[in-house]
């Protein structure tokens, strides 16, 4: 049986769905930049206080 | 002598050409398992047990009587135990977590948009399995097949309660094995030869061990905040990466990857098999179900390759838009198959480390995307 308004109605989804994925995934885009600049500058600090 | 006869050959008249039609589907899995090394390790574990609770008054899966006692069988047992309250594929989600080295996303964590644009057939298929006239939550069982991600397929079906959970299951691990197949002729038809000639260089840059460690923690909090019920899926994934990262429990993050996760996959392959009883599975909805199975695995390569096409419209640094259809979650096969791709049109051109990263991306989308759809039905 086919439903037309079933299909419209979950476009909504398809829009909402794909838009919080790439949210989320930005988020964690952001945080992995910021983890990697971190940690890097946590490395060269204890790198220093060696030498 | 006639109870006698009915006793030992009673069940012979009980057999039913569905049943026999069974037998063959779970002849057909072994056959695919051993021959063409499809899915093995659950392909073979399902095929059998599909055979096995197909038996007339088939002891594994009812209830059977022993001295006037109702004795519930052992996979009806396993299906309450690790299905219905979906232990099993969280604890196969650690030891895939265990698995999966994440260094390659870590390097270029932009790779993720691509694990996230390859979610698009997941979508899709919702949209066409309702077009189709399921019910919604079976429609969002059937779409998760477009995660490329068996756990992630029994979790979500699970969780929804949905009618076809055995079919779901054959589909996605079915699809998973033909990655190599379904996946070139889309990439071909949507890319042009000069962009699958782009090279793409690996940056090469370390990633320190602190990241290392963070990372699978901050993914949880993150994804735990913002898409609450898929906190168990991407939070066992995580367990699993960070015992492997943390570098003091080695023992244990190899237990994980290698008898955790065969334990449990043995496990897994049988069990699912309860769902694939004759009078659920012979359906003509089990088609359009595998159908549909192959337009979301379709969808997710068409999305990944476009959004990569996308992105070179305005990015100086061209990426190869094959990487892109990397971007699902069946790990490792999609990035083998890009890699391979890329050595075919140039034997220079290495795509494997921008590739995996796409595709371990894709195995964190692919959970995100199935608790989006759980946030939405569940």
């Amino acid at each position: 049986m086919i439903n037309f308004n079933a299909f419209v109605d979950m476009l909504w989804y398809l829009l909402f769905g794909m838009l919080g994925i790439f949210v989320v995934v930005l988020v964690i885009i952001a945080v992995t930049y910021g983890l990697t600049i971190l940690s890097t500058v946590i490395e060269r600090k204890m790198n220093k206080n060696k030498e | 002598m006639d109870n006698i006869l009915q006793t030992l050959f009673g069940s012979v008249t009980e057999v039913t050409w569905q049943m026999a039609v069974m037998w063959l589907i779970g002849g057909a899995l072994i056959f695919c398992a051993i021959k063409f090394d499809m899915e093995p390790t659950l392909l073979l574990p399902m095929g059998f047990g599909a055979i096995l609770v197909n038996l007339p008054l088939s002891s594994v899966i009812g209830y059977f009587e022993v001295n006037g006692e109702w004795i519930e069988g052992p996979i009806a047992t396993l299906l309450k135990a690790g299905i219905d309250n979906e232990l099993f594929p969280l604890l196969l989600f650690i030891g895939i977590g265990a698995m999966i080295d994440f260094g390659p996303l870590l390097r270029n964590p932009k790779l993720m948009l691509f694990g996230a644009a390859a979610q698009f057939g997941i979508f899709f298929t919702l949209c066409m399995a309702s077009l189709f006239g399921f019910e919604t939550n079976d429609a969002a069982s059937i779409a998760i097949i477009g995660a490329a991600d068996g756990p992630t397929s029994i979790f979500v079906a699970g969780v929804l309660k949905s009618n076809y959970i055995g079919a779901i299951i054959v589909a996605a691990y079915s699809y998973m094995a033909l990655v190599p197949i379904v996946q070139p002729p889309i990439i071909r038809l949507l890319t042009t030869k000069k962009e699958r000639l782009i090279r793409m260089e690996d940056k090469g840059v370390p990633v320190s061990k602190l990241t290392r460690i963070l990372f699978p923690i901050v993914v949880t909090v993150i994804t735990g905040v913002v898409a609450p019920k898929s906190v168990a899926l991407v939070g066992f994934l995580m367990f699993g990466n960070l015992i492997r990262e943390c570098g003091v429990l080695n023992s244990l993050s190899e237990t994980a990857q290698k008898v955790l996760a065969n334990l449990v996959t043995l496990l897994l392959g049988i069990t699912v098999a309860g769902h694939m009883q004759a009078d659920k599975f012979l359906r003509l909805d089990t088609l359009l179900i595998l159908a549909l199975g192959l337009v979301a695995f379709i969808f997710d390569t068409a999305g990944g390759v476009l959004f990569a096409k996308l992105m070179n419209l305005f990015s100086k640094t061209k990426v190869n838009p094959m990487i892109g259809a990397a971007g699902i979650s069946a790990f490792p096969m999609s990035s083998r198959v890009v890699h391979k791709m890329g050595l075919k049109e140039d034997p220079q051109n290495f795509l494997l480390m921008p590739a995996a990263g796409a595709n371990v991306a894709g195995q964190i989308a692919s959970v995100i995307a199935g608790g989006m759809i759980l946030n939405f039905f569940g």
